[in-house]
């Protein structure tokens, strides 16, 4: 297929400034947008629109769209089996904020509204929970998400994202100047970019740099590799926004070649996590927290453990079964002690008399933690796994290799798999170098297929000053952003649902990745735009991927097969096979262990006392909302609760209470940081559970061209950021712990948005009350207490409560109901998103949330908990309790049997129907908001001000764009939800248009019956840990009502009467013995302290006088 | 006219003290029937006062003001005010309880003291009854405009509608609320305006030009002053009065039911309908203190509306007053002995949480300060009373937003606690709703009889007969 040839000059050639503010230019925007993303909106033709994109969708598996665009017709004839109305689900596979995502695309009308994972595909079928075997595993081996990839779907319909090609002419004016911002068009760039190609082919690309990001697409390797093989002279380089290659070069350096590491959680009995977020911020998160949650059922023998020594409370500390605070510098220490202990083999036994875990100092507690978990590691030779962050340096990433290797579990727990990297060979420029080079007028041209290296690179390499020396830079952007600055073309790089592409899983399986929709944006995916670049204009992109495809194949390759590839989504059978290498288990000779405090290098600095203002540490993450600031204009990222902190749409420098006082330095408050010539000023965030003398900040805030969610600075008047930057503070050569850092207060305050404890940290009596709530809203035990008294986390009341009134009569049907297994839940946010992307939630600003309004429908709740006992002594102050716990519970409508809502509700907005499901009758609501008064879970939610149009989905009143714009936002939206206008509450609906759909189905396709399985909600799909189950409790046979009928399962607040159906299964620690707590040891005596609420309660051994009918089966 | 006679000292009788024997004058200054229909007729006909003029058009902008605001709120959203997750209810609601309460000392004086003769009510019953009317005024704008949808709040009134075939939720304690403020107000507005009418007939007579004697004249209702009339107005009054008194106890017990039917720890309490009727007594006296001590100083009422009237008021603040601190108390008490952790941390976290401040505030105001009318001085000094009454309207709004926001703000679950932080418009609606009050106070002084002049004659008929059979008789008259 050719490109359509130059047919118009550039008739568009003509300033932003000029346009910008007149009616001509909303009317170009609108044509700027393909025809159908501009006709829908207009409420004209509706149609039109469907029938076009139904078409598009339809061919969209067999032809590049993009092209085609003129033979897209309506139907004459409907296909078989497509009903308007219904959705249609696609496979796709695609890279999205460094991760590999393999999903199955929801859409509706041709328009992609959700996405979620693949559950066919093998690296997910490979994990599946095995809680209940008896084949209906399928229907509910939903293999989740994560938070990213759910909010992907609201960057498709970005009205920030570039819509058109720019060139700015440098010659004249500044670089930021708008006035040099021409908008150009595909033709002209594709005009230059082939005159351009030949030119390269003479030279052999000599002064050619092309910039990229590691990707995990087999067809952009081939792509840079047959470059780099036409233009031999051209220069690859590789950064990454968010540095970790130091476990690479540690395989490397051990003997692993160009292997890659791929973990076997569910092969694990131990996991030791130094540093190491592995179920949060690790790339394949959402794999290792389902692996993880695999070998969490709590039966003895079964139950995997999990350690976690770091720094910053992370998602796998919380989900840890001990976790250890200490400074992410010193991580080298603690594994050379290790690896002593393994080298020695001894296991350590504790004796009997001696004192609890939490009655030690921090240097003993270190000593006895180190002690359990090397004899732990020992008692599991081959199915341990030991794993470190890879912001750590890289002795630290081979000490950790050596472990595992002395323990036998590289090749089972710690797999190295042989993933074929065509790119792994070729020579490559270091960032550092290109900047030299360009500096030295030695490049003339780059091509920067990466997203924004001039905000996202680390600030002692100017990226931007190099590339404003390089006289043509041709830059793929999302948006108009830092690094289109300095470009002279700026392309529209298309979203991943707009494009074809491919992407190697985890574990090396092939899959492919196929257009939902066509562009929106007229944009172009990183591929094409390198094809366009090096002059393959004669291959769509399309059959580029089949190519690779075939090539992967091997051997022949028909069109049932592609057709295969891309209905499953992935190629059967290409795991990538495990190398065939041996990691030396000897340390290298004599060498110096980089990163480690050279005060003391023998010794670990822990407590407060050890902090000084002169000598911290701050370790950068990538961002739980916005990664590394590439995700800033996504307005549901920005405002979802990052998981410890609960802070939204800002960063901050997160400190512990004890480096806080002794820095003395307020919630809230600026801090001046500061290493050498480097320094930043951010709000201080106090948290629990930090290091003492660490700080942890994320990245990717702070941006300057972001869009009207993320940031944007037009000029001194004209101007909002989100968060701080801290390019300067951060060092290229020394990726993510800066040491050696002076903080100074500033005692300026800056306002913080979080969605929980909006103020309680200051406050003794209110942090106390916390402390002893927390453990009866998520109960825990130990699995010692669980395996001695299964219902130990039951409530007992003397006296069964009586209702006031008749209760809802229930249809026999069904009796929807949920279970939240808190053992597997780890926090990570997919489903706060989901619930969000599905239910048409909108968000509401910073402003609004730190006015407590925020409208997630269902939120986590994160409790700090603490040996309550041991604090009062140790402390006597609940603002520092000694080893603070984070429980997480997730937290929505919990559709009480006698909902305390419907009863106050003076127009009977809110009511039961017969299922059993607390409705919302929005177009009743007249917004008396009682209902929520009397919400004890407090989940209800209420539209303050007319959060979907004003605030809209984008933010987008920030400046008043044009109307075309709220428009293609709100195709986002889940056409089955209605969309609540302001003065109304609402609140989870147990997603109730999919189990209205569910019961269609049932009618129309099956046996007219629902069976278990059926209908999911979307939070539960979306787990990764499975640790949602959303059923009918009238069937007995359901999951639902199997699980709650398990001991472990409690209604929160169950004391009130409100009889909740959606239940919790209590949280069970698996806690070596000689790590435990007093509270921990003494369970009985816990129990009876957490329950006095009653007065009577009692732990141990009981088993009668149940709180409600059902009786609890006791096994 | 000229033949009013106003005595220049207050205390040239000292009717504040009931002599055993010899009661109190009910007013002093020797009046006769005609300078007593002089002196309160001399509000309206005289020309106003310039301090009427500053007060009226500061009034009237702040009322314009309040109207605005409730123009942008319903433009733009209740999210202008401060509320929040989990404080869903604030400022709107306090101040509605607020001007309930304070309605409630106009039906207390006209309809129970009628009821046991209690004849001192006679020289503030009207301004008691007018206030009563314009603080429902204020109170019943708040839940109004306080839904998310303000113009449907018309659905909480039952109403056979025809798309909807529905009634509203009966068990909902809002709706019982529109009952309860609905008749409450209804009654009131009969009993103020009946009990005008004779008074209004006076008007008329002593109307000089045609239009206000016109518009007297409509009020009038044709009121002739015939026995037949005074018979049937006399039966009505009373049969009105048996009407309304169990209505001071019903308003604010309903209003409390929106709290105490909720199961939110500090709502959920059953001491709360005779607290509240308690509390909305006390901040009655205390507001028809406040209006009073300066209205019978600015049109020299004070041989009508004498310290006696005021010390009783006083006496009566006293004791409310100690039963709200009583009430505080048992509230303690109760989440003590309850041993319920919930009841025990709402209260602990009252008095000692981040709303320490509202707490103590609202203690040192209700509980401490009408302390002070223990002591005769305070009782019976007008600027003393005045500062003190002023204190209970400041104690009595924080008693409302004490209940509302601090039991709200921190619940059942801590990880959703809040901390709530009033807008602008939060505070220039509440400061509104006192300009649409005064105004309608103000127009009330202008236009209409302040006192009600054919029940103070008659209390004077009977003081008059009692003086003259004083000396051996001694038997009770009424």
């Amino acid at each position: 297929m050719n490109y359509p040839l130059p047919q118009q000059t550039n008739k568009y050639f003509r300033s932003l400034g000029d346009l910008q503010k007149t009616p001509e230019f909303e009317e170009f925007l609108n044509r700027e947008f393909p025809t159908a993303a501009s006709e829908f909106p207009e409420g004209v033709s509706r149609r039109r629109w469907v029938q076009l994109m139904g078409a598009s969708l339809a061919f969209g598996g067999a032809v590049g769209c993009r092209y085609n665009r003129e033979e897209f017709a309506e139907f004459v004839v409907r296909p078989e089996g497509r009903v308007a109305g219904l959705p249609q689900f696609f496979a796709t596979n695609f890279e999205w904020a460094g991760r590999a995502v393999h999903a199955l695309a929801t859409c509706r009308e041709g328009r992609p509204i959700k996405l979620d994972g693949n559950p066919e595909h093998p690296i997910n079928r490979a994990s599946a929970n095995q809680d209940f075997k008896d084949g209906k595993d399928k229907k509910f081996d939903k293999v989740g998400t994560d938070h990213f990839t759910q909010a992907a779907i609201l960057s498709l319909y970005d009205p920030d994202r570039l819509g058109a090609v720019m060139f700015r002419d440098r010659s004249s004016g500044s670089a930021e100047s708008q006035e040099a911002n021409q908008v150009a068009d595909w033709t002209a760039f594709v005009a230059m970019a082939t005159s351009q190609a030949k030119a390269w082919e003479t030279s052999k690309g000599k002064g050619l740099a092309i910039l990229f990001e590691p990707t995990m697409s087999p067809s952009f390797r081939r792509w840079l590799a047959e470059t780099k093989a036409k233009y031999p002279e051209a220069s690859l380089v590789e950064y990454e926004s968010v540095y970790r290659r130091n476990q690479a070069k540690a395989i490397s350096s051990a003997g692993g070649g160009d292997s890659v590491a791929f973990y076997r959680l569910d092969e694990a009995k131990v996991i030791v996590a130094i540093d190491d977020d592995l179920l949060g911020s690790n790339l394949n998160a959402v794999l290792y927290a389902r692996q993880f949650a695999k070998n969490r059922n709590p039966v003895e023998g079964q139950m995997n453990r999990l350690y976690a020594i770091e720094s910053q409370y992370s998602i796998t500390g919380s989900a840890a079964d001990f976790r250890f605070a200490m400074k992410s510098s010193q991580m080298g220490i603690i594994l050379d002690r290790l690896e002593k202990m393994i080298d020695e083999g001894k296991s350590f036994e504790g004796n009997k008399d001696e004192s609890p875990y939490n009655e030690l100092k921090p240097s003993e507690k270190l000593d006895r933690a180190l002690e359990t978990i090397a004899s732990d590691l020992l008692a599991n030779k081959g199915a341990s796994l030991l794993t470190v962050g890879q912001h750590q340096e890289i002795a630290v990433q081979e000490a950790a290799l050596r472990i595992n290797s002395k323990l036998g579990n590289i090749g089972k727990t710690f797999t190295l798999l042989d993933i074929p990297n065509p790119l792994a060979k070729l020579d490559k420029l270091r960032l550092d170098d290109f900047v030299a080079q360009a500096n030295n007028a030695e490049i003339k041209t780059a091509w920067v297929l990466a997203p924004n290296p001039a905000f996202s690179v680390a600030g002692d390499i100017d990226v931007a000053g190099a590339l404003s020396k390089i006289d043509h830079v041709i830059y793929a952007a999302d948006a108009d952003d830092e690094t289109a600055v300095y470009a002279e073309w700026t392309v529209p790089a298309a979203h991943p649902l707009e494009a074809w592409g491919d992407v190697y899983a985890a574990d090396g399986t092939y899959g492919v990745g196929q257009p939902q929709i066509e562009a929106l944006k007229g944009a172009k995916s990183l591929l094409e735009i390198g094809m366009i670049l090096s002059g393959s204009i004669d291959i769509a992109p399309s059959e580029y991927v089949k190519q690779t495809a075939a090539k992967i194949v091997g051997g022949s390759f028909n069109e049932r097969q592609w057709k295969d590839i891309l209905h499953a989504g992935f190629l059967s059978d290409t795991a990538a096979k495990q190398a065939k290498v041996t990691i030396a288990k000897e340390k290298p000779a004599a060498k110096v262990v980089p990163g480690i405090e050279k005060a003391a290098p023998e010794e670990v600095l822990l407590g407060v006392d050890s902090v000084s203002r002169e000598n911290l540490e701050i370790v950068f993450y990538a961002s739980d909302s916005v990664y590394d600031g590439r995700l800033a204009n996504n307005g549901w990222l920005q405002e979802l609760p990052q998981p410890i902190t609960k802070l939204t749409w800002d960063n901050a420098a997160l400190m512990s209470v004890g480096t806080a006082n002794k820095l003395g330095l307020k919630q809230g408050e600026l801090v001046k940081l500061t290493q050498g010539e480097a320094s930043v000023s951010i709000p201080v965030f106090i948290v629990l559970g930090q290091a003492e003398g660490s700080i942890a900040i994320n990245l990717g805030y702070g941006r300057s061209r972001a869009g009207s969610v993320g940031g944007m600075i037009r000029s001194a008047k004209d101007q909002f950021t989100v968060g701080t930057n801290l390019s300067s503070m951060r060092r290229w050569n020394q990726h993510s712990i800066v040491t050696g850092v002076e903080a100074r207060g500033t005692s300026v305050t800056y306002k913080l948005a979080t969605t929980q404890d909006h103020f309680a940290i200051d406050d003794e009596g209110g942090m106390r009350e916390i402390a002893l709530r927390a453990p009866q809203l998520v109960r825990e035990g130990t699995l010692d207490e669980y395996t001695a008294s299964k219902n130990f986390s039951q409530m007992h009341l003397h006296h069964a409560a009586e209702s006031m009134w008749k209760e809802p009569t229930v249809n026999e049907n069904h009796a929807w109901g949920m279970t939240i297994d808190l053992n597997k839940c780890i926090g990570c946010n997919a489903c706060v998103v989901a619930c969000q992307a599905e239910n048409n939630v909108p968000i509401v600003g910073k402003e609004q949330v730190s006015r407590g309004r925020e409208m997630h429908w269902l939120r986590i709740d994160r409790y700090f908990s603490c040996d309550f006992d041991v604090t009062e002594k140790a402390e006597n102050d609940f603002r520092n309790p000694v080893d603070p716990k984070i429980v997480m519970q997730p937290m929505a409508c919990a559709h009480c049997e006698t909902a305390p809502c419907e009863q106050v509700c003076p127009v009977a907005a809110t009511v039961h129907t017969e299922e059993g499901i607390n409705a919302m009758a929005y177009n009743r609501c007249i917004g008396t908001r009682y209902c929520a008064n009397n919400c004890p879970y407090k989940v209800r939610r209420f539209n303050y001000f007319n959060f979907n149009q004003k605030y809209g989905y984008f933010y987008g009143w920030q400046d008043n764009r044009e109307k075309v714009n709220t428009k293609l936002q709100s195709l986002v939206l889940n056409p089955e939800v209605s969309v609540r206008g302001r003065g109304v509450m609402e609140k989870c609906t147990y997603c109730i248009q999919r189990v209205q759909n569910g019961k269609i189905q049932a009618r129309q396709t099956g046996d007219g019956l629902v069976h278990d399985g059926d209908i999911r909600s979307a939070c539960q799909e979306a787990c990764p840990t499975q640790a949602i189950v959303f059923g009918d409790l009238n069937d007995k046979n359901s999951r639902v009502s199997q699980l709650q009928n398990d001991p472990r399962c409690y209604g929160v607040l169950e004391d009130l009467n409100i009889k909740p159906r959606t239940k919790y299964l209590s949280r069970i620690r698996n806690v070596p013995k000689r790590l435990m707590t007093h509270d921990q040891l003494h369970p009985t005596w816990n129990t009876s302290k957490l329950h006095d609420d009653h007065g009577h309660e009692h732990g141990g051994d009981h088993g009668h006088d149940h709180s409600h009918e059902e009786a609890k089966a006791t096994s | 006219m000229s033949s009013i006679s106003i005595s220049s000292n207050p205390r040239e009788i000292d009717n504040t003290v009931d002599i055993p024997g010899r009661r109190a004058p009910l007013i002093t200054g020797k009046q006769t029937l005609t300078s007593v229909t002089d002196l309160v007729c001399s509000v309206a006909e005289n020309p106003q006062p310039t301090l009427w003029y500053v007060l009226f058009g500061f009034s009237l902008l702040t009322a314009i003001m309040f109207l605005t605001c409730i123009g942008y709120l319903i433009l733009t959203g209740v999210g202008i005010w401060g509320n929040m997750n989990p404080v869903f209810w604030a400022w709107p609601i306090v101040n509605f309880v607020f001007w309930v309460g304070i309605g409630h000392a106009g039906t207390l004086i006209s309809a129970i003291l009628f009821l046991f003769r209690q004849n001192w009510r006679t020289s503030i019953n009207r301004s008691a009854e007018a206030m009563t009317i314009f603080a429902v005024v204020c109170a019943a704008i708040f839940p109004g405009i306080h839904v998310g949808r303000a113009w449907l709040a018309f659905w909480l009134v039952p109403y056979p509608s025809l798309n909807l075939w529905m009634w509203p939720q009966f068990r909902s304690p809002l709706l019982w609320d529109v009952f309860a403020v609905g008749t409450y107000a209804t009654t009131s507005l009969l009993f103020w305006y009946m009990g005008m009418v004779p008074d209004i007939a006076t008007y008329r007579d002593r109307a000089k030009k045609p239009i206000s004697r016109f518009i007297y004249g409509l009020l009038a209702l044709g009121w002739s002053g015939s026995a037949r009339h005074w018979m049937r107005y006399e039966k009505a009054y009373t049969l009105l009065a048996a009407l309304a008194a169990p209505l001071v106890l019903s308003v604010h017990t309903v209003v409390s039911f929106d709290f105490a039917v909720s199961q939110l720890p500090g709502w959920h309490t059953t001491i709360f309908p005779p607290y509240f009727v308690a509390g909305a007594i006390f901040s009655g006296f205390a507001m028809v203190l406040t209006l009073l001590v300066p209205v019978r100083r600015i049109y020299k009422l004070e041989n009508l509306i004498t310290l006696r009237h005021l010390d009783n008021m006083n006496k009566i603040i006293l004791a409310t007053g100690s039963l709200v601190g009583l009430a505080y108390a048992t509230e303690f008490f109760m989440a003590w002995y309850s041993m319920n952790n919930n009841e025990v941390f709402c209260f602990t976290n009252r008095a000692f949480g981040p709303y320490w401040w509202a707490y103590w505030t609202m203690v040192s105001c209700n509980v401490i300060s009408p302390q002070l009318f223990w002591f005769k001085k305070f009782r019976t000094t007008p600027w003393m009373m005045f500062i003190v009454s002023i204190f209970v309207n400041i104690g009595m709004w924080f008693e409302r937003f004490v209940i509302t926001v601090t039991s709200l703000s921190r619940d059942f679950l801590p990880a959703s606690w809040g901390y709530f932080r009033p807008t602008m418009y939060d505070g220039l609606m509440f400061f509104g709703s006192f300009g649409v009050f005064m105004t309608l106070f103000l127009l009330f002084c202008r236009f209409l009889p302040v006192i009600a002049l054919s029940e103070i004659k008659w209390t004077m008929s009977v003081e008059a007969h009692r003086d003259a059979h004083l000396g051996g008789h001694g038997h009770d008259h009424h």
